[in-house]
């Protein structure tokens, strides 16, 4: 099932290559990613850091598409492309927007999928 | 089963790092992974790493200046990137600098292994093909395989000061390699002093080594620097170690130690930077065990040992280096001669060659001297190749007579006359009688020595 957040036909594909017994490490491993990541991000967006800001978005487009997170992936590469074409006040409010769906993001998969009892 | 290829993945996602060594993990690796550039860098000097799996958005650098750095060091490593979606710019720009391949993230599994076994098969042929090329490595002459390895440990050792130890017959090139681990070397532009300690009287050799003061003894008119002064920025080759006495190896120790040393007659210490590299054509732990070298010393200097094969263990690297030896002398004194007929090359391929290529090249400059011709043929080898070489004699030899006419010796009894022969020949000249005999001074003193304490000689 593809939802706006998740795309699970990734998820499957990513239990087909490793093995379901693995499955709850990596997923884990993206929530925890993204748990850091977000307050980072706002803290970037919050002091102008661009090049901090820009390289987080670089990581998140790649983890993302990884992990099948379809909206974050959006989000990210609308983000990277405002940056890159300079368009700063755009970057800005997918910014916000991208703080929002990362929690969407964690709880969704929280809710479908074992993650690692911490 | 097990594979020996080692991987090194630099991503700084922890997420995606998992993923991808997930990914690998059936294909039994041994994988590294570092999540920044320095990181990666320090793990490709210290693991053998054939492949580097490389993210190029990294938190302390560009990827891109890793892969300029391998370039640079001229690592046989294949490079994949691996790319952000909508990278590809940076990735093409990427395979200019020589990256094997590039992987746009996400990517399946299946494409990651196959992407990486093609990166490392080629690898494994830029390695055979490179080491296939080399005949002519810094000096040597040699393609066989033991060469090979030869040339790949002084590749590998030059970058560092580590010291090396050379061991090999007389003859087999101890110099010749470490001169050439001194080329490849970041030294490479300062000095390369060589002393061999069996060839300097035994009461001088702490002044070359060390230098001297004026007045440090009589005789000594002027301060002179020694080896190790004039070494400073390069590097010290000590030959035939084990000749040096033991109170200068005591000496010699404390300056490896310490970088530091005295000159004789002076209380004051100089420092250099010098890297150090040993010879002996003997066995060096036989040298300790014998108390002819401290222990100290050995396990010091002993860091890379580099074995040095004898020419008898090298194939067809006898031709190489005969065809090159005849080139070279034929132009020097006026010869025709192109090569070796096939009967001559299979006297030469049989014969054991106890002085190694030093005996070769005399070998060969002997028939140059003395011959000429198109091609060089079985009759015009000097005596140990005519005498053991499978050209058959003109007439029939009666067997019985030559019994008669040559009574057996014990072979030291042989060797030591035609040693002592040779030395009358040459006007008692030992460097001279060694350099025929195609064997270094250093074992004609040593031999000498050895019979004189046995009361032979």
């Amino acid at each position: 099932m593809t939802n706006a957040l998740l795309d699970d036909r990734v998820i499957e594909q990513l239990v087909a290559d490793t093995g379901p017994s693995v499955l709850p490490d990596l997923l884990s491993a993206f929530v925890e990613e993204m748990a850091e990541l977000a307050p980072r991000l706002a803290d970037a967006l919050d002091h102008d850091d661009y090049l901090a800001v820009a390289r987080d978005i670089h990581s998140l487009k790649s983890s993302s598409g990884t992990f099948g997170a379809l909206a974050l992936r959006g989000l990210a590469e609308g983000m990277d492309s405002a940056y890159k074409q300079g368009e700063l006040d755009s970057a800005l409010e997918l910014g916000v927007e991208l703080h929002l769906r990362i929690r969407e993001t964690i709880a969704a998969l929280q809710a479908r999928y074992p993650l690692r009892v911490s | 089963m097990a594979n020996d290829k080692t991987v090194l993945l630099v991503e700084d996602s922890p997420s995606l790092a998992r993923v991808y060594l997930e990914y690998l993990r059936t294909e039994q690796y041994r994988m590294l992974h570092a999540s920044g550039g320095e990181q990666a860098i320090a793990m490709i000097r210290e693991h053998p790493v054939e492949a580097v799996l490389l993210d190029l958005v990294l938190p302390d650098m560009d990827g891109m200046e890793i892969m300029k750095w391998i370039q640079q060091e001229a690592r046989p490593i294949s490079v994949v990137i691996i790319t952000a979606h909508g990278s590809i710019g940076r990735a093409v720009e990427a395979m200019r600098l020589g990256v094997y391949d590039f992987l746009e993230k996400p990517f399946s599994r299946e494409r990651l292994i196959v992407t990486l076994r093609n990166a490392l098969d080629r690898v494994s042929l830029v390695k055979i093909v490179g080491d296939m090329e080399r005949t002519d490595f810094e000096g040597f002459t040699g393609a066989s395989l033991v060469m090979q390895s030869i040339y790949r440990i002084i590749d590998s050792a030059a970058p560092s000061k580590a010291s090396v130890f050379i061991t090999g017959e007389s003859g087999t090139g101890k110099e010749v390699c470490a001169q050439a681990i001194h080329n490849r070397s970041p030294r490479s532009a300062g000095p390369f002093v060589a002393i061999n300690c069996a060839a300097i009287p035994k009461d001088l050799v702490e002044s070359e080594i060390f230098g001297h003061v004026k007045g440090a003894f009589t005789g000594a008119l002027q301060s002179r620097d020694g080896a190790a002064k004039r070494a400073d920025g390069g590097t010290l080759f000590l030959d035939e170690l084990g000749e040096m006495n033991l109170d200068l190896q005591a000496k010699l120790l404390r300056f490896i130690q310490t970088g530091a040393f005295g000159p004789v007659g002076s209380n004051a210490l100089e420092e250099v930077d010098v890297r150090f590299i040993a010879a002996t054509n003997r066995n060096p732990l036989e040298l300790v065990r014998s108390g002819l070298l401290r222990e100290d010393l050995y396990y010091r200097l002993h860091v890379i040992p580099v074995h040095l094969p004898p020419l008898r263990e090298r194939g067809n690297d006898v031709m190489l280096i005969a065809d090159r030896f005849l080139q070279t002398f034929s132009r020097e004194e006026g010869r025709a001669f192109r090569g070796f007929n096939p009967e001559a090359r299979a006297v030469l391929l049989d014969y054991d060659w106890p002085g190694n290529v030093r005996q070769l090249q005399n070998v060969v400059h002997n028939i140059v001297v003395l011959n000429d011709g198109d091609e060089v043929i079985p009759a015009m080898l000097p005596p140990p190749l005519a005498v053991s070489g499978p050209a058959p004699p003109a007439m029939p030899i009666d067997e019985s007579v030559v019994e008669q006419e040559r009574p057996i010796l014990p072979l030291w009894q042989v060797e030591m006359e035609a040693i002592e022969r040779a030395i009358r020949q040459c006007d008692e000249s030992i460097p001279r009688a060694a350099d025929l005999l195609g064997v270094s001074p250093s074992t004609l003193y040593r031999k000498r020595q050895a019979w004189k304490d046995k009361g032979l000689l």
